[in-house]
């Protein structure tokens, strides 16, 4: 499958000066990290929108999240809520519990069925189709993971009830945090090479999709994010997309991602597609169809290493057959975002896959 | 004099027949506006799935009315003190012209509001309509026949009061 030429014109071409630099030679190359917060002078931005999740937590909670030091607080990445237990707070130097006036030593089932009212507004029903899938995101696309009893109708989860933990997890822009990837991407034949970022949970795979798109998007290419989540446009109270995204990025926001792509291809004319979190079977072939029809995609799957896939049907057959021409693998080594391989298809064989 | 004073007797007596009937008509105007509201609130919930907040300012929107509902809705429920339904109650408060047998079928949609699925949500809502529809009608037979009686007596007072003046 061929890469989608580069458009020409007036439009700052930020990636063509980044390509220029010298390309750092791949497989097995040294580990890079992109800094998912990034440090004084880096160059690097956190973007986009300013609004905390924890600022849509009630009291006391969120009293307690914004009275801690502003180091903690710029790093926390997680806070769980499981009933019967204390509140956790996660961040790059580990755990510990959320103590301060009015925050229970042990998390009672009514508050945490009172924050999550809270966190969805008092409107169940705008987020019922979130969470049959165990989620709701929040404007900024921080997205929280409801741990609850699956209520099973006909084989398919009809609604949850007996909420006993929130996970709230803190999705943060970086600006600026995929530039040296692109460098590492190396020649795909003159076109937009089609990436597909692969990593355990964690591992900064939305950020950089997101960074990515930015990218694109600031450069000409008419990008189409299907956010099915709203993570990466990290949806606004107004619909707009809560972080930048880029100046010819369009997002279709909450839309299933194999009718999404549908939609983007027969309306939106884009060079360049990107989805989050690839794994459905549907979602697979609407990729494939994507790239049959000359446009990249630019996706993430969650695995730890190349041979993970191996075990996924559809998703190894699509990189037997050139669907996608990198595979970035990211872990959390040197922290969040570290690339650990730009993988070119020759690098993923049949002993691997 | 006498003129005058009959005149001064015959507008107080129509001010106060209009005041002694204005919470019976109040009443008719309340119910007939929360008639509509409801009517648009169902496809803002079932239909364009809004947050319940925006659902309930975007079908309130055009009567005044529910000006202090919504904006002590907003207090209570930015304050997180309790649940919407709390919220909801206490906001009907603020709706001048509701009698305490309506507020009683809204206060259990505002219970159940925003705690299920769209479609169990419009079932809820035409539920609550049904009843403000006969409390409606209820108003207008008997509310608004007392409003006039009691207006129509009040000035006959006046018009009594004049006649022994002169």
């Amino acid at each position: 499958m061929t890469g989608v030429s580069t458009p020409t014109g007036q439009i700052p071409s930020r990636l063509d000066e980044e390509s220029a630099r010298p390309s750092l030679a791949y497989p097995g190359c040294p580990s890079h990290t992109y800094q998912m917060s990034p440090p004084k002078g880096s160059g690097l931005d956190v973007g986009g929108a300013e609004v905390e999740p924890w600022q849509y937590l009630p009291n006391p909670w969120r009293r307690h999240v914004a009275g801690l030091s502003k180091e903690e607080r710029e790093t926390l990445e997680e806070i769980r809520f499981r009933v019967g237990r204390p509140v956790f707070l996660y961040g790059p130097a580990g755990h510990r519990p959320l103590t301060g006036e009015g925050v229970a030593e042990a998390v009672a089932g009514e508050e945490i069925e009172r924050v999550f009212a809270v966190l969805i507004d008092y409107s169940l029903y705008a987020r019922a189709d979130e969470l049959r899938q165990g989620f709701v995101t929040l404007p900024g696309g921080h997205r929280v993971g409801v741990v609850a009893r699956a209520v099973v109708e006909k084989g398919a989860v009809e609604t949850v009830r007996h909420i006993c933990g929130l996970n709230i997890r803190w999705a943060r822009p970086v600006v600026g945090g995929a530039a040296s990837l692109w460098a590492r991407l190396g020649e795909t034949g003159g076109g937009l090479p089609s990436v597909l970022l692969l990593s355990p949970p964690r591992c900064g795979k939305t950020t950089l999709l997101r960074d990515l798109v930015r990218q694109l998007g600031d450069r000409g290419f008419r990008t189409v994010v299907v956010d099915e989540r709203s993570e990466i446009g990290g949806a606004g109270a107004d619909g707009a997309p809560g972080y930048p995204v880029g100046l010819h990025t369009d997002v279709l926001d909450a839309w299933p991602k194999a009718v999404g792509i549908q939609v983007a291809l027969r309306t939106l004319g884009p060079d360049v597609i990107a989805v989050d979190e690839l794994g459905a079977a549907e979602d697979c072939a609407a990729v494939e169809r994507a790239r049959l029809a000359g446009v990249a995609v630019l996706a993430t799957v969650h695995g730890g290493s190349l041979a993970d896939l191996a075990d996924h049907p559809q998703l190894s057959r699509m990189l037997a057959r050139g669907v996608f021409d990198r595979v970035v693998v990211l872990s959390r080594r040197r922290g969040p975002g570290t690339v650990e391989r730009v993988c070119a298809p020759g690098d993923w064989d049949r002993s691997e896959l | 004099m006498k003129g005058v004073g009959a005149l001064m007797v015959m507008v107080a007596a129509v001010a106060l027949a209009r005041l002694m009937g204005r919470p019976y008509r109040l009443r008719v105007r309340a119910l007939e506006a929360w008639q509509a509201c409801l009517a648009r609130l169902e496809p803002e919930i079932g239909w364009r799935q809004l947050p319940i907040r925006q659902a309930l300012a975007r079908a309130a929107a055009s009567d005044p009315l529910f000006k202090p509902v919504l904006a002590r809705l907003n207090t209570v429920l930015d304050g997180q003190e309790g649940g919407f339904g709390d919220a909801f109650g206490r906001a009907l408060e603020e709706m001048p012209g509701l009698w305490a047998e309506d507020r009683e079928p809204l206060t259990r949609l505002g219970r159940t509001l925003g705690e299920s699925a769209a479609g169990y949500q419009e079932g809820h809502i035409g539920m609550a309509r049904g009843e403000v529809e006969r409390l409606l009608a209820a108003a207008r037979d008997g509310g608004l026949k007392q409003a006039k009686l009691v207006e129509t007596l009040v000035a006959l007072g006046g018009v009594a009061v004049v006649i022994a003046l002169m």
